[in-house]
């Protein structure tokens, strides 16, 4: 129960910073100039990534369709292996 | 990418007739014709078919007059009238992400809690007046 607690804790911080990262997005879309938002933007972005990284690693491919990476030590394809967002 | 949104900045009420008064060329009346009083030129035989069922109108009514008193005061009484007027917005305090996803926008100046549009928003249903359905903006 832990581990999936762990797990969830870590999809909800990715979502959280993808939302951020989106509303900044939207934000710079008409600011293109404002500093701020800009290095809280790259900030955000960067982090984000760290995440999905780490969560792919730990958990296997959040995308697929080719936007994900198969789990670098799997032998077999992971992506059907996790459980579906219904399951968790 | 350049900025490309379109701003308005309200002016002070009637400051935007800056530009001189174009001159007018003289009109000169065209050359008078005989009027035309019937379609197609033709005058209308004694049981005219034509103008038997002018539609009539009601009469037109005054505007109201203004309420007395002082007008009430709004913060866009500058913005001139048929204006689409959206204030620019400042980057100033953010929501933490965990509260941005919870609240549904980073900004606090766009946060909206549920309830403010009235009583048809959200999945609750409707409470519904009359045969025709709907409800009054504002109504509980």
């Amino acid at each position: 129960m832990a581990a999936i607690d762990q797990r969830m804790s870590l999809l909800r911080s990715i979502q959280e910073l993808e939302f951020t990262a989106l509303e900044l997005n939207l934000y710079l879309d008409t600011h293109p100039d404002d500093p701020q938002a800009l290095e809280y933007f790259n900030r955000t972005s960067e982090e984000l990534a760290n995440l999905k990284m780490q969560y792919e690693q730990q958990y296997g491919p959040l995308l697929s369709y080719g936007f994900g990476k198969n789990a670098a030590n799997a032998k077999a394809w992971s992506w059907a292996e996790s459980p579906w967002p219904w399951e968790m | 990418m350049k900025n490309f949104t379109f701003k308005v900045v309200p002016g002070p009420p009637g400051a935007f007739n800056h530009l001189p008064p174009k001159p007018v060329a003289p009109v000169t009346p065209p050359p008078s014709q005989p009027v035309k009083s019937e379609p197609f030129g033709q005058p209308c035989p004694p049981p005219c078919p034509y103008y038997q069922h002018q539609p009539q109108y009601p009469p037109l009514q005054p505007p109201a007059p203004p309420a007395a008193g002082p007008m009430p005061q709004n913060p866009f009484a500058a913005a001139r009238l048929a204006h689409a007027y959206v204030p620019w917005q400042y980057y100033r305090v953010v929501y933490p992400p965990s509260e941005a996803l919870d609240k549904g926008t980073l900004f606090p100046e766009l946060y909206q809690p549920q309830g403010v549009y009235g009583p048809c928003e959200g999945p609750e249903p409707c409470r519904v007046f009359g045969p025709w359905g709907g409800a009054p903006y504002g109504g509980n």
